[in-house]
């Protein structure tokens, strides 16, 4: 176990959310809001990719026969 | 790896990677919700995370900055080629391209998520899923 120090407002809504959302502990709380920043991240990820690949005018599938050719590209540099 | 004992291990390929993103309601994408949840752990070699930052770089026009952000999003430890290397001998997989991935599945003793027919025993993402109750 960690100790972390945090203001005292900080403290306060990290404690608030616990009772509202019914956590068992503020481990837990702050797990859960990992969590969901981790995957609004990988959105915004996705959602740049689907532009990206939207401009370049590729399909998916293309995407991936590149991906492959790339793919045998590194093995040539990275494998004897 | 501290915590991880109990978490099912898997190797996730490139193409499963680029479906997630490609699509987030699809099955790919729920395995990357799985692994932010910390409910599965997902590894692959540096030449996935090297072909990644490749395809991002030369055929998407993604920036250094915007290959990073892309690349840090994704919940995947990704393993040095000198961890894997003596295990390269070992694989059976048919293409060379491919041998990495095999590698560090041997490495790690798990299963490899792939939409490539070529890994004889890549898992069953749809069983996979029905066993983690998604």
């Amino acid at each position: 176990m960690k100790t972390i120090a945090i203001p005292d407002d900080l403290h306060k809504e990290l404690m608030q959310l616990r009772i509202q959302k019914g956590d068992k502990n503020t481990a837990e709380l702050i797990k859960e809001l990992l969590f969901e920043f981790k995957q609004r991240r990988f959105l915004e990820a996705s959602s740049l990719f689907r532009k990206k690949l939207k401009e370049k005018n590729l399909s998916f599938s293309d995407l991936l026969k590149k991906s492959k050719k790339i793919r045998g590209e590194i093995a040539d540099e990275w494998i004897s | 790896m501290s915590g991880s004992l109990n978490k099912k291990r898997f190797v996730i390929d490139t193409n499963v990677i680029f479906m997630s993103l490609y699509d987030v309601n699809s099955k790919a994408s729920k395995i990357i919700e799985l692994a932010n949840q910390e409910k599965v752990e997902l590894f692959s070699p540096e030449s996935v995370k090297e072909e990644l930052s490749r395809v991002l770089k030369r055929e998407m026009d993604f920036s250094e900055e915007e290959v990073l952000f892309l690349i840090g999003t994704l919940p995947v430890t990704w393993i040095k080629k000198e961890f894997y290397n003596e295990f390269l001998d070992k694989t059976k997989v048919k293409h060379k391209d491919d041998k990495p991935i095999e590698a560090v599945s041997l490495m790690l003793d798990c299963g490899i998520l792939s939409a490539d027919y070529d890994f004889k025993d890549r898992l069953d993402i749809n069983k996979l899923l029905r066993e983690l109750g998604c």
